[in-house]
This record gives C-alpha cells, sequence and structure tokens, in this order.
C-alpha cells in the first residue's frame, strides 16, 4: 500500500507599501511543489487534510479547483491568529482528483510574505510507500520517549523549504531501531515543520509551526486518530543522515529550534 | 468502481452536460483544468488595449498540443459551442495569452472513471431505473 503524506508550500510575496488583496496576488510554489495533485488510479483516494496559513495580521486563503463545489470561491479561511491551522471535516477533508490543478489564493499586507501549506494524503500513490501508523499499532511498542533537538534557520528566501539533518544538534538515536515521530515543538514560531526522509517517501510530513487545534506534541497522534488512517511517521534510526527537519516561515532566516517528540519502537 | 461497456460510455459522451469553469479575470497563462476531459466549448471576452493571440491548448503549459488560436483586439470576444461529444483533450486544458486580462468561460466534461461513475448513475436514475448495481 503506497501511503503518502505530503505538504505543498505556496507564497505570496508583497513588496508594494500598501496591502495586496486575495484576488489580485501571485502565488509562488516551493521549489518541488505543485499544486497539481498527484497522479493516482481509483479506487485509491487523495484528501486535503488541513491547511496552515501565515502571514502578518489577520490573512485569508482561497483554495479553488473545477473539480471542487465551485471554482469562484471554493474553501475560504481568515485567520485570528498566525499561524493558524485550518482543519478540514474530521474523515473525509476534501476529496481530491488525481492530476486536478489546485488554485490557491492568499493576500498580504505592505510589504511582507505570507505562506501557506496544504496537508494532503494519498491512499495509494504510486512509487512511493511511506511508513506511516496509526497510534493503536504503535502504542503497545513504545519502549520510552526521545526528544531530538534540531536547530534550524528557515531560508532566506521566503516560501521556500529549508531541510535541517537530523543530526545537526542531536545524534543518540540508536542504531536498528525504529523511531515514530509523535509530533514537534518549536522555540520559535514557524510556519510548517515535518519530517521528510525515507521513510516518508521523500516526502514531507509537516505540522504546522503552531496550532490553535490541538498540541504539536503529539500532532500525527490526534491526526490519525481524528482521520482514522495511519499518519505516523516511523523512521529507523539508520537512515538518520538521509532525514530531514523541514520547515517554511513567512520571514526570512528565522532561527528556531525544533524538537522532534519520538516514540522510541522495539518493532 | 463499476466496469462501463464501450457503449454505456459513449453515451455518457454524448448527452452529458459541460461544467463550466470560469476565467474569473485571468490575469496570465493557466491550467482551466486538469487531467482528460471533453472540450465544449467556450465564451469569453478580451479586456486589455492591445490585440491579444490567444491559445488553447491541451496540455499542463504552453508547450502542449495547439487546439485553438483567436487573434482579438480589445473588448472583443469569442464564442464557440462545439457540442458532443466535444474536443478531446488528453492532458488538460491551458488557457495562453500574450495580453491579458479575459472574463468568461470554458465548458469542458470530466472524463476521469469516478466522474463517469457518477454521470451514469445519475444517467440510468433520470430514465426511470434503478442505477446499476443498486436493486438489480
Amino acid at each position: 500500500m503506497g501511503l503518502a503524506y505530503d505538504t505543498v508550500l505556496t507564497d505570496v510575496h508583497n513588496a508594494a507599501t500598501s496591502a495586496i488583496g486575495l484576488t489580485a496576488a501571485t502565488t509562488t510554489n516551493a521549489v518541488g511543489d505543485s499544486l497539481t495533485v498527484r497522479s493516482f488510479e481509483r479506487p485509491a483516494w487523495a484528501r486535503l487534510l488541513a491547511a496552515t496559513l501565515q502571514g502578518s495580521g489577520t490573512r485569508r486563503l482561497r483554495i479553488t479547483s473545477p473539480r471542487m463545489h465551485d471554482n469562484v470561491t471554493g474553501l475560504n479561511w481568515q485567520t485570528s491568529e498566525s499561524p493558524s491551522q485550518f482543519l478540514l471535516p474530521s474523515e473525509i477533508g476534501q476529496d481530491l482528483y488525481s492530476v486536478d490543478n489546485l488554485s490557491v489564493q492568499m493576500d498580504a499586507a505592505a510589504s511582507s510574505d505570507t505562506i501557506s501549506a496544504l496537508h494532503v494524503y494519498y491512499k495509494d500513490l504510486s512509487g512511493i510507500d511511506a511508513q506511516l501508523r496509526s497510534w493503536n499499532d504503535i502504542k503497545p511498542h513504545i519502549l520510552g520517549e526521545k526528544i531530538v533537538e534540531v536547530d534550524v534557520t528557515s531560508s532566506a528566501t521566503i516560501g521556500a523549504w529549508t531541510d535541517t539533518a537530523l543530526t545537526t544538534t542531536d545524534n543518540q538515536l540508536k542504531a536498528d531501531f525504529k523511531y515514530a515521530v509523535l509530533g514537534f515543538e518549536t522555540s520559535a514560531a514557524l510556519g510548517v515543520m515535518g519530517v521528510k526522509g525515507p521513510a516518508t517517501g521523500n516526502l514531507r510530513a509537516c505540522i504546522p509551526g503552531a496550532s490553535n487545534t490541538f498540541p504539536l506534541s503529539e500532532y500525527f497522534v490526534r491526526m490519525s486518530e481524528r482521520e482514522g488512517i495511519p499518519m505516523i511517521p516511523v523512521f529507523k534510526a539508520n537512515d538518520r543522515a538521509n532525514t530531514y527537519v523541514s520547515v517554511a516561515a513567512n520571514a526570512a532566516s528565522v532561527a528556531a529550534n525544533v524538537f522532534m517528540i519520538l516514540g522510541w519502537l522495539d518493532i | 468502481m463499476r466496469q462501463l461497456t464501450p457503449a454505456q460510455r459513449a453515451t455518457i459522451y454524448q448527452t452529458w452536460p459541460a461544467k463550466p469553469i470560469p476565467l474569473s479575470a485571468l490575469a496570465a497563462n493557466k491550467i482551466l483544468f486538469g487531467g482528460a476531459c471533453l472540450l465544449r466549448g467556450w465564451s469569453f471576452v478580451y479586456a486589455g488595449g492591445t490585440t491579444a493571440i490567444v491559445d488553447i491548448i491541451d496540455g499542463q503549459d504552453a508547450n502542449g498540443t495547439e487546439v485553438g488560436r483567436y487573434q482579438l483586439g480589445s473588448g472583443i470576444g469569442a464564442t464557440q459551442w462545439i457540442g458532443t461529444p466535444g474536443v478531446l483533450l488528453s492532458i488538460g486544458l491551458f488557457f495562453a495569452s500574450t495580453q491579458f486580462p479575459f472574463t468568461g468561460a470554458f465548458w469542458v466534461t470530466a472524463l476521469d472513471d469516478l466522474e463517469l461513475d457518477r454521470m451514469h448513475e445519475y444517467h440510468e436514475a433520470a430514465k426511470g431505473q434503478a442505477p446499476y448495481g443498486k436493486g438489480n
């Protein structure tokens, strides 16, 4: 089963000294990310589970597609805090269609950037086999907890990802053991943060940098239970050199100490 | 997912209505519809000043297959109803122009299995028959 959990990053850059509206702004995808839904075959499915938005002030996000309810206003949100996460209804999300092209619109305050991240889950994506588990699958196998600090600096180019090696700050994971990524914490406000590596099919499995929904420290556990699908990334310590913490922010070069909340497993 | 016969698919292609894809004051080249579809027509107006060359393309960018081309002056529009089955776009509908903006819409019918399945169900219900696989 080719499970996949991907995070698509988009940015609006407003260089003007006045705010820019929702439909007037030009959005730019992060390098390597695309608003075209990855190809999959029925009866597999893909869903938009959530969207994260970070900007200056109360910002708006709109997602449309000719395959959604309508192609005019579609899904609309406005933040009450930044970053904000917007969850779609549990267990159903928003169905996505293979190779459909999504349109993302955001507004931005004067001389600022707004970034958004779409959190997309694929039931069976050809060529990807992410190691995602449900909480009940791993709970009985947890030997203990390990919190790994990874000191990061977001990209100097707003709207771009920065991938920092898992071993950058702390390298104590035990060889041949597996670890479940339960969640994250951060010392500074980021837009999104997550994990990328062989265990995720080299896609970015990210969570919001701050959340008004539930604790980030067990984000993947809560989302997995909420959605009724396996969402907890499990990686082998032996892959530490190729496993990264991915972050993005709506300001350049944001320094943060990110903490990966890991369950040390006996499987 | 039920398997539709070629005859059932042909019936759907011939009778199912198209869906409008609005341009919404389009200001740049854009994929209007991603994925295979039938192009049934369009109606759009050019609101810029300089003459625009419009390309309707089967693709995800301007390098796709040319489907049609217009040369439009300021305030001039184009309306074309192709009808059924329409023009097959194998990749998607991409709109490109040398100038902008445009308002109006294209009319397409999606061709993926899920959409066909749904159309078949509605089609059978409209004919007064129970949809295939339900109560039959």
